[in-house]
């Protein structure tokens, strides 16, 4: 009996040391990065390895695509070693598939002189623009534990535009004069291609200008191959009302692959004083310890104000001094406002205005928004 | 813990040899009780290729490096992907997991010294949640670095067109990290702590000096005639020399942002060579796995792509061999394990959100007329198509686009006040007359038939008049040639989509023949009042089966 007990401990031991060894000998694979890596050369694997070749370049350029196609490209690896190579699907950022995989979990082992194809698909959709998109296939070739199949090339819409995103931002414009943006739309593939009629969502305020591209703007645009097209010069007139505006430019064109494109104008017409940050934001202040947020005013031109805080909602406190980059007395138009929720104020949600008053002719009074989230001890 | 491969043969070569030492003469009939080995396949069977299953938590990151000394994480060109992109499952990304992958390195011990790139943000006009949303989320991305412990970010252009103003107002409360740095553009006379040309952070003992330049004609670009009167921007060659001299003699390891082209990092990194990480800006959504070696391996030029699907990670070590090491983080679901990432949980799923919904973001989108409607013409509801299109709104009711608004609702993760979900779960938002909100605008929750064929109004109140009905007219193929589908249907939120695949779903051409009485009579106000009562109704029972959006 004591033999059979002494044996059993002795096998237990031998079959943890056999499981747990090469485990702990070898480096941690899966666990070890993000980016799966085979082990690399073991002292197990020293004797016959398979060698994995892969056919030609990893990285394999595109022609310029058009939107909705589908580009693949296919390479060939094989093991040209002595052993078995066992090949799994690594980290991927785009569609890809390995002949004679059964799906996605699996590996796919091959003997030596076997090999198999590698192919990387890649759907154009609506991108427009550069990409660049790679797969990774693993291999317990000591010497290439990794091979990194790279695709690239441009996607190109049958219009193009400038704005790619096809948006303009205004930022914070002054309303009291003209602002100006230009767009333009062009093609590489229809040489006279027509702009049929340029529309948009407020022109009381905004007008627009077509003009042909002229050649310096045509190379700037594309210096691979000929465009053909119109630049927009897309006028915002004064007078339009302050605050934010998103506003939509429609250009139809008489391009067979894509009738129409719109545009977004969007930003912040401003007046005569603003306020950065437009609304004054604490979260999280503590009630015991209280808080305080910057800001600044700015008033257009330069010109001195004398401000006054005629309201101020409980328990704010607001004061405004001149920003100090005055330079000898001059005006910079600049004011710091400095807002301040006091310790030991109450805690609970706060929403309110700040009411100024100014003797600028045309802002009287400039309100402000204030919220805040005065946070309680637990 | 599975069996390896190479060890089942020697286990059952020893059982064997010792069940045959240990019965000697004895019973030859008993069997062993053996072990039960788990192939390599079946080990393996959860864990998808290429992303790692998710994990407790206990697992070692980095196993197969030893702890460095110090260490870097960069991060950039967030683009304002506070979560992972797109709201379709198995993306990567989101700030949650980033702040899971910090939490898990400096349990280990790690000196982690965090940095971003900027790019924090996406340009507030082609961000569907419009200019207001996008300066919430820009305080809320910069709590979240501060949250992480980030150290620096770079001055970005595309954080600016959020307006120099703003922006230098957010920096000026951001306490005393994450510190804004740039070595080329200087703030005027009044914000110079919202920009400074350096910061040295501490790890451990050791200090990593950091600084950033930007491509001047990045700045250029901007619309805002406010940005020239705020900074003074240098040429960043120029500007950087002093700065780069002042790292090295001040730090251990020095790292260069570089908010520009690759060509700008690759000759600031040659210029200057005392760089031992230089971080470009990406052309490519997703970055290559391994860092680019300049200056005979010394510099690393390493990018992380954009959206923050990919964070680079650097260790510094003591080994004249490999001082420094780089490792490509895709932040997947192995940093999803229950509990990760809770205070940035809570800042986006609580404090964003409530947020949005007390500046009213939503209520008070700057709205337009549409462009393709008959002047005059208003939204009013798919209820009031129902009378005349019955068959049409019945397959629409059969669709996840009539209960759109409902995946909004999830009481974990609501998001009924984020304008960038609202703009795709409702109807007509963004145009005068379009969704508001829940209270005021009930008929227009889900996504409707006037997304897609524009206001009806005048069409409803006169249904054959030619003008009304030709202004309504849409086939398939314009739809599809204009790419109506892919404001929502994008690359990020809906990555399967293509429109001949997904068009039959919702076909309804000619399925009404308008031949009841009544169906060539126009509606009017109180009609469509009712009607807009029943839709709602309609909606309702169907609730629950519909509320995830995976496409």
């Amino acid at each position: 009996m004591l033999r059979w007990f002494l044996i059993a401990i002795l096998a237990a031991g031998i079959t943890m040391a056999i499981i747990i060894a090469p485990q702990m000998l070898s480096k941690p694979a899966n666990k070890a990065t993000d980016d799966l890596k085979f082990p690399t050369k073991t002292a197990e694997q020293n004797g016959p390895s398979p060698v994995a070749t892969v056919d030609h370049e990893p990285l394999h350029a595109f022609e310029p695509m058009p939107q909705n196609a589908e580009g693949k490209h296919v390479w060939k690896i094989s093991n040209t070693g002595k052993s078995d190579m066992e090949l799994t699907k690594g980290p991927s950022t785009c569609s890809c598939t390995i002949a004679n995989f059964k799906n996605d979990e699996s590996k796919l082992v091959l003997k030596p002189g076997e090999s198999t194809e590698i192919e990387l698909k890649w759907e154009t959709r609506q991108n427009n623009g550069e990409f660049k998109k790679s797969a990774s296939v693993l291999t317990n070739d000591p010497l290439k534990p990794s091979v990194e199949f790279v695709v690239q090339g441009i996607v190109r819409p049958a219009v193009m535009v400038q704005p790619q995103d096809r948006v303009l931002n205004f930022s914070n414009a002054s309303n009291d004069k003209p602002n100006e943006a230009i767009v333009a739309v062009y093609s590489s593939d229809k040489a006279d291609m027509k702009i049929v009629s340029v529309t948009n969502s407020k022109p009381a305020f905004i007008e627009t200008k077509i003009s042909p591209l002229a050649t310096p703007e045509k190379t700037q645009l594309s210096q691979k191959e000929n465009v053909y097209g119109y630049k927009i010069t897309v006028q915002i007139k004064p007078g339009m009302p302050v605050g934010l505006f998103s506003e939509e430019l429609s250009v139809k064109t008489d391009h067979p692959r894509q009738e129409e494109i719109k545009f977004i104008l969007t930003g912040k017409m401003t007046g005569p004083i603003s306020c950065f940050p437009e609304v004054l934001r604490l979260s999280q202040v503590s009630a015991e310890k209280g808080g305080v947020l910057q800001a600044t005013l700015i008033v257009r031109d330069k010109k001195a104000v004398k401000f006054e805080v005629a309201e101020e909602p409980k328990p704010v406190k607001v004061t405004i001094v001149p920003a100090d980059d005055a330079k000898g007395g001059e005006s910079s138009g600049r004011y710091r406002l400095t807002l301040t929720i006091p310790p030991g104020s109450k805690p609970g949600a706060l929403e309110g205005i700040v009411v100024l008053k100014t003797d600028h002719p045309l802002a009287k009074e400039v309100k402000i928004p204030v919220t805040a989230v005065i946070l309680g001890t637990k | 813990m599975p069996l390896r491969p190479q060890g089942l043969p020697a286990v059952i070569f020893c059982w064997v040899s010792l069940i045959m030492i240990g019965c000697g003469q004895g019973d030859s009939k008993k069997s062993p009780s053996t072990v039960q080995p788990v192939s390599d396949s079946e080990s393996t069977a959860k864990v998808k290729a290429g992303e790692p299953a998710p994990d407790d938590g206990s697992s070692k990151l980095m196993a197969d490096w030893p702890t460095p000394v110090a260490a870097l994480l960069i991060s950039g060109e967030q683009n304002g992907y506070l979560e992972p992109c797109g709201c379709t499952s198995g993306q990567l990304g989101g700030l949650k997991r980033r702040h899971e992958l910090c939490e898990r390195l400096k349990s280990q011990g790690w000196n982690l010294v965090p940095v971003d790139l900027g790019g924090l943000i996406k340009d507030p006009g082609a961000s569907l949640g419009g200019i207001e949303q996008t300066k919430i989320k820009f305080t809320v991305a910069l709590r979240a670095l501060k949250t992480m412990n980030y150290q620096a970010v770079a001055l970005a252009a595309s954080d600016l067109k959020l307006g120099t103003l703003e922006v230098l107002g957010q920096y000026l409360n951001l306490g005393d990290t994450p510190k804004i740095v740039s070595a080329n553009v200087k703030p005027t006379a009044g914000f110079e702590q919202t920009i400074v040309p350096l910061f040295i952070a501490q790890a451990g003992s050791k200090k990593i000096g950091i600084t950033s330049v930007i491509d001047p004609g990045s700045l250029d670009k901007l619309n805002d005639p406010t940005l020239k009167d705020l900074l003074t921007v240098l040429p960043a060659k120029e500007a950087l020399a002093p700065i780069a001299a002042e790292l090295e003699a001040k730090s251990d390891w020095q790292v260069l942002l570089v908010q520009g082209p690759a060509e700008l990092a690759k000759s600031m990194a040659a210029a200057y060579p005392s760089f031992d990480v230089v971080v470009a800006s990406s052309v490519y959504e997703d970055p290559t796995a391994e860092a680019d070696k300049v200056n005979d391996g010394k510099t690393l030029i390493v990018n992380v792509g954009k959206k923050g699907k990919y964070n680079g990670l650097i260790g510094f070590f003591p080994d004249s061999d490999q001082p420094i090491r780089y490792q490509r983080i895709t932040l997947g679901s192995r940093y999803d394990r229950p509990g990760a990432g809770e205070p940035i949980r809570k800042l986006i799923d609580e404090d964003f959100q409530s947020e949005l919904k007390a500046a009213k973001v939503v209520e008070n989108f700057p709205r337009r007329s549409h462009l393709s409607a008959t002047p005059g013409a208003s939204f009013v509801g798919a209820g009031a198509c129902k009378n005349c299109h019955p068959a049409t709104y019945a397959k629409w009711m059969t669709s996840k686009h009539s209960h759109a608004y409902d995946a909004l609702l999830n009481p974990k993760r609501n998001r009924e006040f984020d304008a960038e979900c609202i703009s795709c779960h409702t109807t007509g938002f963004e145009y005068e007359s379009g969704w508001v909100s829940a209270e005021k605008t009930p008929y227009l929750k889900g996504n409707q038939c006037e997304n897609c064929h524009g206001p009806a109004s005048l069409h409803a109140g006169d249904p054959d008049n030619p003008k009304f009905k030709k202004a309504m007219a849409l086939t398939s193929e314009l739809a599809d040639k204009n790419m109506l589908c892919i404001r929502c249907h994008d690359s990020d939120n809906s990555p399967k989509f293509s429109f001949a695949t997904f068009w039959p779903q919702i076909m309804h051409k000619k399925l009404d023949t308008y031949d009841k009485p009544g169906s060539h009579k126009g509606l009017n106000a109180d009609e469509i009042a009712r009607l807009q009562k029943a839709l709602l109704a309609d909606q309702q029972p169907k609730d629950t089966g519909l509320k995830k959006a995976n496409y």
